[in-house]
């Protein structure tokens, strides 16, 4: 086996037997089916829910809210992360904005956001960005500080002022931290998201957990949770696949070191 | 040096202090000038303020007290140009790309920038390493990369950080050789940082000798070899006297940091 084939074999070899477990042992009757119902019954659950019920829509307006919320916190967090990283002034204005309001769980503001935006799409994409909002300032804010003085310095020396001190020095130096935050960001984004659509919506996947678990749906909660779960995982698949594009001079590095994680 | 040759550095009465819980003085009453085409070197104890000085000298710091001037001969060049003592190369930039990064921030056209970087990368024998990126380099490959850089500048004035430091002692005798050549060829103006005492005789037109912090010029040795010195001047004993005496010189104040730092 080539060493990335045999990489990808390790990564994918516990999922796939917990589910092959989950599979027999439903069907062999080890487990109490209406509490876990046979994985399979779950994907068809799934796919007819799709086809033929209201779950395309719920997927749709929850990915649909995802993106408008992460697009507006990657924007805003990263411009306001990058300047309270890089002057003082900046920093001591907002930190104790993000001091506050970043442990703060974003989904208790939901109530507030639906008196103020009404139960439109406005209050779960607000309270969703909220999230990755800080935290991607906080993550970029930390990488822009920590790129070494040295770097700056050689920077400004070779002539990378203005805006080229942005463009050519500072985020070519803070890619790849910037890029594992915006990941994370993501993620909450996603986490807060469901939670408010599960508290509030009509629609979108919390909105559909909570309704089948109203009516006692088993399969359905699960076929809503393995959708949030598959949304997850396909973040950071992206975010993956994205980074050796975005950063190629970390690859040759891999290269050299014949495959091996650097 | 010639005398007649008009100052290209002029520091006068320069101080930095660096604010905060230590406060440290890291220079008090600096006062240089270096020449047009000289080579000066600066040697003293560790932590005696010869890197803040190059950083002066560079405009990456400000002084707190005092002036730092350098005499402009084109508008359009670039006034220094440092090589860092941790090479400090560009991570995401190819070896090439680094040493273009000086001339492409003044827009000069990419072909005619990487002309000049691959010319400078083979000065230095790195010709088969342009497409290389800096972490696939070994410590002493960088530091000439962090070199030619420097170089691919054309800079008024160049400031060279301990470019030697890292080297294992052929390849620094090697660049030593090369370092000594550039100097007959392009006659560029140096300021020169090293704890090697023999390779500040061997290169330079003068030495600056620094006290322990706060750092003051303690003494400037003049060296009359001229630019035009062959490798073989290390062999003589008038090599090993000069080198004898500015140790002599500098022992006390080695001895007088070590002991601050140890407080
Ligand atoms: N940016 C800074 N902020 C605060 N203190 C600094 C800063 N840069 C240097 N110093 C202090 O100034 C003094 C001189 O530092 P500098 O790096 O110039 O020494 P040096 O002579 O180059 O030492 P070495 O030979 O070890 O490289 C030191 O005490 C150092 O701690
Ligand atoms: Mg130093």
């Amino acid at each position: 086996m080539s060493p990335s084939v045999y990489r990808g074999a390790q990564a994918w070899a516990i999922p796939i037997v917990l589910l092959a477990v989950w599979e027999t042992s439903t069907r062999a009757g080890l487990l109490d089916p209406r509490f876990f119902p046979v994985l399979s019954d779950i994907l068809v659950t799934a796919v007819d829910q799709l086809v033929n019920g209201r779950l395309g829509l719920d997927l749709v307006l929850t990915l649909q809210r995802l993106m408008m919320a992460f697009a507006l916190a990657a924007v805003l967090g990263v411009a306001i992360g990058v300047a309270s990283g890089r002057w003082r002034t900046v920093e001591l204005l907002i930190r104790p904005i993000t001091d506050t309001l970043y442990p703060l769980p974003k989904i208790a503001l939901l109530p507030l956001f639906i008196i103020i935006f009404g139960r439109g799409e406005g209050a779960y994409v607000i309270t969703a960005f909220a999230t990755g909002f800080f935290q991607i300032i906080i993550s970029t804010r930390g990488s822009v500080r920590d790129v070494p003085s040295d770097l700056i310095e050689a920077g400004r020396n070779f002539g990378a002022t203005g805006t080229r001190f942005f463009t050519r020095l500072l985020f070519p130096a803070i890619a790849p931290g910037l890029l594992n935050g915006l990941r994370l960001g993501m993620a909450t984004c996603l986490i807060t998201l469901v939670a408010a659509e599960f508290v509030g919506a009509e629609y979108g996947l919390g909105a559909m957990i909570r309704r089948a678990g109203q009516q006692f749906a088993v399969e359905e909660v699960y076929a809503g949770i393995v959708l949030a779960g598959v949304l997850g995982l396909l973040i950071n698949l992206a975010f993956r696949l994205v980074t050796p594009i975005v950063l190629p001079w970390q690859r040759p590095a891999q290269r050299a070191a014949g495959g091996q994680k650097v | 040096m010639s005398v007649q040759a008009k100052a290209k550095v002029r520091l006068n009465d320069v101080a930095k202090k660096f604010p905060g819980q230590e406060n440290v003085t890291a220079l008090e009453g600096v006062s240089l000038e270096v020449a047009e085409s000289e080579f000066v070197s600066i040697v003293g104890p560790s932590g005696c303020g010869k890197s803040t000085l190059l950083r002066l000298v560079a405009g990456l710091y400000e002084p707190s007290s005092g002036t730092v001037e350098i005499e402009s001969s084109k508008p359009d060049r670039p006034k220094t140009a440092m090589v860092f003592q941790e090479h400090a190369l560009f991570p995401w930039l190819s070896v090439r790309e680094n040493v273009m990064f000086g001339p492409r921030n003044r827009n000069m056209p990419k072909k005619e920038a990487a002309e000049i970087a691959d010319e400078q990368l083979a000065r230095l024998g790195l010709a088969r390493f342009g497409d290389f990126f800096p972490h696939q380099l070994s410590g002493g490959m960088k530091q000439r990369v962090g070199i030619a850089r420097a170089l691919a500048q054309d800079a008024e004035v160049l400031l060279m950080d301990e470019p030697l430091g890292a080297l294992d002692a052929q390849t620094r005798t090697l660049l030593q050789e090369q370092i000594l050549e550039l100097r007959q060829q392009t006659k560029p103006t140096v300021l020169y940082i090293t704890h090697a005492i023999d390779e500040a005789v061997f290169l330079s037109d003068r030495i600056v000798l620094m006290s322990a912090r706060p750092g003051r010029i303690r003494d400037i040795v003049q060296l009359d070899f001229g630019p035009d010195r062959s490798p073989e001047l290390r062999g003589t004993s008038e090599f090993a006297a000069l080198s004898q005496d500015i140790w002599n010189h500098l022992r006390d104040e080695v001895q007088l940091a070590m002991a601050v730092d140890d407080r």
